[in-house]
């Protein structure tokens, strides 16, 4: 059990087909749709950028990211995208400001704000925090640094509560 | 696609009432005295006894101390986790809370098992179950019928003791020293 002075808390829920994913609302603070702010994706990049408001943000592939990590292969389209203010998810402005440097048409990203990908049918659902499980200590640590900072089970379905500011960071150390 | 399988979990006080059974079944259960004599006219020395849970992997026989298992789950789906050791089958969903599903055939044989049961570990912080093929009995055993390895012995450090079963030599298996190895390898990652 997950202890919280309240019960519940907003998480965005994204379903696959024989899992889900959360991400906690407090992570980000906007979202844009695809064909507002339309990217490319290539190769094997999780990394492309859009245009937001005037403002160039680099984007993390979540999709990819599950695609590349979990069994079950997605290949969900992206949809839109959520906006996080890097200190919301506990990164440090550093790490897109030396990718920004390194990085060939990144140079004018934002270095305090990302966007993430996520599929088409994610929504935001009050979930109790009673529901949510960190995982057995034996790995709890390990799963928390890939960026998975817990799990939830609803009938014969798991949802991975993802932290996003740690699967970012740790995408960002790889192309660092 | 998983496929969805019926639950079914067996309690502490299950767990128990087996025991209890499978003490009056046990050739060692009623073998108070040695050679078939009774307790009258010798001294009052009862050796203490322990329990194990006999189970297999694929054909091979070991034991758990019972004081280890919490239950035995039947049934549960796995949902595979990445960033796993191999050995880490996934996790099973015990009323709600995770438990890491473990395959000891892949950690003692490397070869990967074929199975739906589990012995979920009593150790409610390690929250860690073993995928076994069956248990096939609850057992006591007079201390004396169980060899404990010395360190040297004890093989990948996996066992702790042996134990005379069914004219067979059964190695019981250390749940400490595989939570370590777990928390080891994962630590070493």
């Amino acid at each position: 059990m997950i202890s919280h002075s309240s019960n519940s808390s907003s998480f965005l829920h994204a379903g696959f087909r024989t899992f889900d994913f959360l991400i906690n609302r407090s992570q980000f603070f906007s979202s844009a749709s695809a064909g507002s702010a339309d990217t490319e994706f290539s190769g094997e990049s999780l990394f492309s950028h859009i245009t937001v408001s005037g403002v160039k943000l680099v984007v993390c592939n979540l999709i990819k990211w599950i695609d590349r990590n979990f069994t079950d292969q997605v290949k969900s389209p992206v949809h839109f995208y959520i906006i996080s203010d890097v200190q919301a998810i506990a990164l440090c402005s550093d790490d897109l400001a030396r990718y920004a440097l390194r990085k060939k048409g990144f140079s004018d990203i934002s270095t305090d704000k990302a966007a993430f990908s996520i599929p088409a049918n994610a929504e935001i659902k009050n979930t109790r925090l009673d529901n949510l499980r960190l995982m057995p200590r034996c790995f709890r640590a390990h799963t928390m640094q890939q960026g998975i900072a817990g799990c939830i089970f609803s009938g014969q379905r798991i949802g991975f509560w993802l932290d996003i500011g740690r699967i970012l960071h740790n995408a960002l150390e790889e192309k660092i | 696609m998983k496929q969805k399988k019926k639950k079914t979990g067996i309690g502490n006080e299950d767990i128990i009432r087996d025991a209890e059974a499978a003490e009056e079944n046990s050739v060692y259960g009623t073998q108070q005295t040695p050679d078939g004599l009774d307790n009258e006219g010798l001294p009052d020395i009862v050796e203490n006894t322990i329990k194990f849970v006999i189970f297999t992997l694929d054909a091979s026989r070991y034991a758990i101390a019972g004081t280890d298992v919490l239950e035995i789950i039947i049934g549960n789906e796995i949902y595979p986790m990445p960033f796993m050791p191999a050995y880490i089958r996934g996790l099973i969903n015990r009323h709600g809370i995770p438990y890491a599903a473990a395959d000891l055939n892949l950690l003692f044989r490397n070869k990967k098992l074929d199975a739906d049961r589990y012995i979920v570990l009593r150790d409610d912080a390690a929250r860690l179950s073993f995928l076994v093929t069956a248990v096939e009995q609850i057992i006591s055993m007079p201390e004396s019928a169980v060899h404990t390895l010395a360190e040297s012995e004890a093989a990948h450090g996996y066992f702790s003791a042996t134990l005379r079963y069914l004219e067979e030599e059964v190695p019981v298996v250390d749940s400490i020293r595989i939570f370590k190895t777990i928390t080891n390898d994962f630590a070493q990652q």
